[in-house]
This record gives structure tokens, sequence and C-alpha cells, in this order.
């Protein structure tokens, strides 16, 4: 019986550590100069496909967590000396942040029209957000294409971002919170003779804040990792967000390399460290049944 | 007054970017897929769908998503439903422990790519390991288990978001039926096969779905890995895609899309035909 109870907390401990490891392992390596960096992973660090080594000299990679002379010129170079990869930083944040504002003012709206809207097929409707919001990427990427086509906006970030501000995510975790929202509030609200608009701008809006910044955080997390759309509509490399050529700068570039992401997931931590109540009750939500 | 057409106002701006965006785009690029090509647009049939459904190309990638979907899905979510269980379990330190699993969920697949390459290039840690194991060079080439690295960094990412669902819907279970089973003297097992087990049927539908959809998404890790063109043991559904983009081949490009949209749609359909059959045998 003792250890049983024991047990719980061992996998737990061994899970988080599994977590956290490869974040620390970045973290520690960011602090090593280029040179060492060099020494420890050789220039083929990359050579994930090679495969093809004679038994004897192969240089293998020297895993470490202790730099042996711990320095900050990574950052030194990276914030001074390194236009393009703050150039790609910027990209990535021009492609997020109009996303995040338009699912931030659409989406509410359309989930509070969905909810109280009374029509026969508003359930069907529904359903077809809840489709078009499981689909993979592989297969939206196709109408995205075509409308791209349409519109003349291909290799643009327009391309990117409108669909983006539509995905039916947003709506999705909002609708399945305003489920619960007691209407006994809004019919008070109609009582006093609020308008539709009214009692959404200061009844149902208020109430959704924390599912709206659940959503957020979200989205933030997928978008800031977008690298499918990318790879399909962008042709110019400095047009890449650093997201994708992440991939490329640790061929090209691996003694940067450890300090690019590191500068590039912070954002993505601190978004998450600021949201994170909000995150596990988005994700929770998702759980309501349709 | 109480307009009801006044909601239509607030559903519409949404309405019509995802008619737009989604829905009519993929409805219209059928069109592509029964044309001949873009410039005479003679109407050849089903003709793009059965030369795709032959294409080896397109065969060895539909083979490897499935497979990586079929290794990926019940591992992640066994693995999620044990560690939800513990997280239940714990008496202190749940919400750091919550906040810790969470962390993978937000790290973008670029900034980690590094670290896999150091355990599974072929170089890399991994490999260092199993020669001092004593297998032979020739027995452990990298592209062997390339599929298995993958699943690693599938896990390591994708779990968290499941432990999060489970752990959610251990919650929605009243105490009192442990409680109860407590009191008949039921150990853990039993109480896990006979409450929690049944009640969390209807979450476990919503992880195997999300799970599902979640597993197209190890595209973004092959090709931070790998790049465009990877071994065959890991070309994926998007590498062909990729592919038909990069030669604005549409018509193979939308026969591929709605055979995959059939696959995956009717997959769908069943996991929510069999939530309902479960949900409804409750009542």
């Amino acid at each position: 019986m003792r250890r049983i109870k024991i047990l719980p907390t061992i996998l737990i401990v061994t899970a988080a550590a599994l977590a956290l490891f490869p974040v620390l392992y970045l973290f520690a390596n960011s602090f090593m100069s280029g040179a060492e960096i060099l020494s420890r992973y050789g220039r083929e660090i990359t050579g994930a496909n090679a495969g093809d080594f004679s038994s004897h000299g192969i240089h293998f990679v020297r895993f470490g967590l202790v730099p042996e002379q711990p320095s900050l010129e990574q950052y030194r170079l990276l914030l001074f000396h390194s236009p393009g990869y703050l150039r790609m930083f910027w990209n990535s944040v021009l492609l997020v942040v109009p996303v995040l504002a338009g699912q931030c003012i659409l989406a509410p709206m359309a989930a509070y029209g969905l909810e109280n809207l009374r029509w026969k097929y508003k359930e069907a409707l529904y359903f077809a957000y809840i489709i078009v919001m499981l689909m993979p990427t592989q297969i939206t990427l196709v109408p995205n294409f075509v409308v791209a086509g349409w519109l003349n906006i291909r290799e643009s970030y327009l391309a990117i971002i409108l669909p983006a501000m539509f995905h039916p995510l947003g709506v999705f975790l909002l609708r399945q919170q305003l489920k619960n929202f007691p209407k006994e509030c809004m019919e008070a609200a109609f009582l006093d003779g609020a308008g539709s608009w009214q009692a959404y701008r200061s009844i149902v809006r208020p109430n959704l804040t924390s599912v709206v910044a659940a959503m957020l955080v979200l989205l933030f997390a997928d978008n800031w990792n977008i690298i499918d759309q990318a790879v399909v509509f962008l042709k110019e490399l400095y047009d890449y967000p650093l997201s994708v050529y992440l991939g490329q700068a640790v061929q090209g570039d691996p003694g940067m390399f450890f300090a690019v992401s590191v500068f590039y997931l912070i954002p993505s931590l601190l978004v998450f460290l600021l949201g994170q109540d909000y995150l596990t009750e988005g994700i929770a939500l998702s759980s309501v049944k349709a | 007054m109480r307009n009801k057409r006044s909601y239509w106002l607030f559903l519409l701006p949404s309405l019509l970017g995802v008619a737009f965006f989604y829905i009519v785009p993929f409805v219209y690029s059928f069109c592509y897929a029964v044309i001949d090509n873009m410039t005479s647009w003679e109407f050849v049939g089903l003709r793009h769908f059965e030369e795709t459904l032959c294409n080896p190309l397109f065969l060895q990638a539909a083979g490897n998503t499935a497979l990586f979907v079929c290794i990926c899905v019940p591992l992640s979510m066994g693995l999620a439903l044990v560690l939800a269980l513990c997280l239940k379990g714990l008496k202190r330190g749940r919400a750091l422990a919550t906040l810790v699993l969470l962390v993978p969920l937000v790290v973008p697949s670029g900034s980690i790519v590094s670290f896999w390459n150091t355990l599974f290039s072929s170089n890399g840690l991994v490999m260092k390991m199993l020669l001092q194991a004593g297998f032979s060079h020739e027995a452990v080439s990298p592209s062997d288990w390339s599929m298995a690295s993958l699943v690693v960094i599938f896990l390591w990412k994708n779990v968290s978001s499941n432990i999060i669902l489970f752990w959610s819907g251990l919650n929605w279970i009243p105490k009192t039926y442990y409680e109860q089973m407590a009191l008949e003297g039921a150990g853990v097992f039993r109480q896990f096969a006979n409450v929690t087990w049944v009640y969390l049927s209807p979450t476990t539908f919503v992880v195997l779905l999300m799970s599902i959809v979640n597993s197209f998404k190890v595209f973004k890790e092959v090709y931070m890995l790998y790049g465009s063109y990877p071994s065959p043991d890991i070309y994926m559904l998007q590498h062909y895609m990729n592919n038909q983009f990069a030669a604005m081949n549409m018509q193979k490009l939308s026969a591929a899309a709605y055979i995959m949209f059939l696959v995956i749609g009717l997959a769908l359909l069943a996991v929510f035909y069999a939530q309902k059959r479960v949900t409804d045998s409750f009542q």
C-alpha cells in the first residue's frame, strides 16, 4: 500500500524532469561560446540524415549542461551584430499580432451571436466550424492557397494572416464557455432595455475575459510556431518568420544557434507564464462535449 | 427590445470569413480535382484521384503518416492517462507539476530542434550509447529509428495537453463514488475499473479526437530536423503536399486533399458516433 502511494510522485517528478530538461539544456548551452559549441557538436551536428560514417573517427557530440567558460558573447552577437535574426524575429511578430488582434475581436462576437441565434440549422453551422477546426493544416492549406490566388496575395503575409484570423478554434472555445452563461443575466439586461450590443458589451464580453486570455495563449503558442504555412507561401528567406529559419540556422550557424533558440523561446515562455492559469482552463474547456 | 435578427450581425463577420477562407474555396477546389489542367478545363472525371491513389510517393506518405498516427495516438493517450491519475494522487505541488508539464506545449518546434539533433543525429548521444552497448554500426543506422525519434519528439510535445484534458475529466467524477467503492472494500484497481474508467469515457473520446488532430502537426518537427527531403521512412503527407504546392499542381493537390479529407472525416465521424453510443448508454 505504501508503495502505491509513493509511485505517483515518482512518476510525476520523472515526467516533469523529462518535460523541462530539453528547455534547461537550451538555456545552459546558450551561454557557451561559439567555439565551445563547435568543439562539442562539430560541424556535422545536423548529420541526422547523413548516416554514412565509418565506425572509427566519428566525432560524437559531447553532451553537456555546464559551459566550460560561461559567456554572454552569443547574446551580444545576436542582439547587436545579427540584423538577419532580428528581422526574422520581427517577421514573427508581424505575423502573430494581427492574428491575435483579429481573433480577439471576432471570436467573442461570433460565439455570442451563435449562442443566442434562433435558427433551425444553427447547430449544423456550428458543426461545420468544428470540422474546419479539426482538419489538419495539410488540408486547410489548400483552400487558403486557392483564396490567396483569387485575392492575388500569394507570397504575402496576408495569405497567412487572414485565414488564421478566422480559424474557428477561438469561436469554439468561447462558445463552450457561453453555454454555461446564466440566461437570467441576459434576460435582466433586456428587461432594463439593453439591446443585444449593450448586453454583449457590458455583460457578456467582460465575463469572457479569462477565456479570451486562454484563447490568446493557445493561439500565440500555435502561431509563434508557424511553419507549414510559411513554407508554402513565403519564398524569400528574409520574409521567413524565425520559427522556420531556426531549422536552417542549426546548419548554417551552429555557434549562434542556442542563443537564437532561447531568444525565440522567451516570448512564448513569457506569454505562457502570464496566462498559464487561463491556459489550463482553455484546454479543459475544449473537452466540454459539443 | 430584444431583436433576434441582430445576433446575425455578431456572427456574420466570422461566418463570412470562415466561409470565404475555408469552406467555399475547399468546395471549389473539387473542380480543380476533376479537370484536365488549368488552361483547358476539360472534365476528366476521377482520373486524378485514381492517379493519386496509385502514386507510390503518395502511398508511401500516407502509409508513413498512418503508421505514425497509429503508434502515437494510443501511446500519448495511455501516458497522459497514467500521468493524470498520478497528478490526482499527488498531495502537494500539484500546481507546480501542472505548470512544468505544460511547458513543452509552448516551446516552438524550431527552438528545440537542436536538442533533438544532439540526441538523434548520426553522431548523437543515442547512437553513441547504442554503439557502446555493443551494437554493430551496421545494425543501428539512424534512418532505422528516425520514425522512433519522431514518436519521442511528438510525445514530448503533445502529452501535456492530453494530461490537462484527462485531469479535468477526472475532476468531473463525484468523490462520493470513490468513497462508496472504498466503503465496499474495493482496491485502487477496482476503483479504477468500476468508476474512473466508466465515467472518464466521454473525456477519452475527446482526447482521442484531439490526439488524432495533433498527430498531424508533427510535420513541423520532421521539417525542422530533416528538411524538405527526408529519408523515405519518414516521408509524410505534408511533404507530398508541399511538393504539389511548389509545382502549383492544383489537380494533384486538390485530389490528395479530398482523399485525406474523406479518410480523416470518416475517422472523426466514427469517433463522434462511438462517443454518442457510449454517452447514450449512460443514460
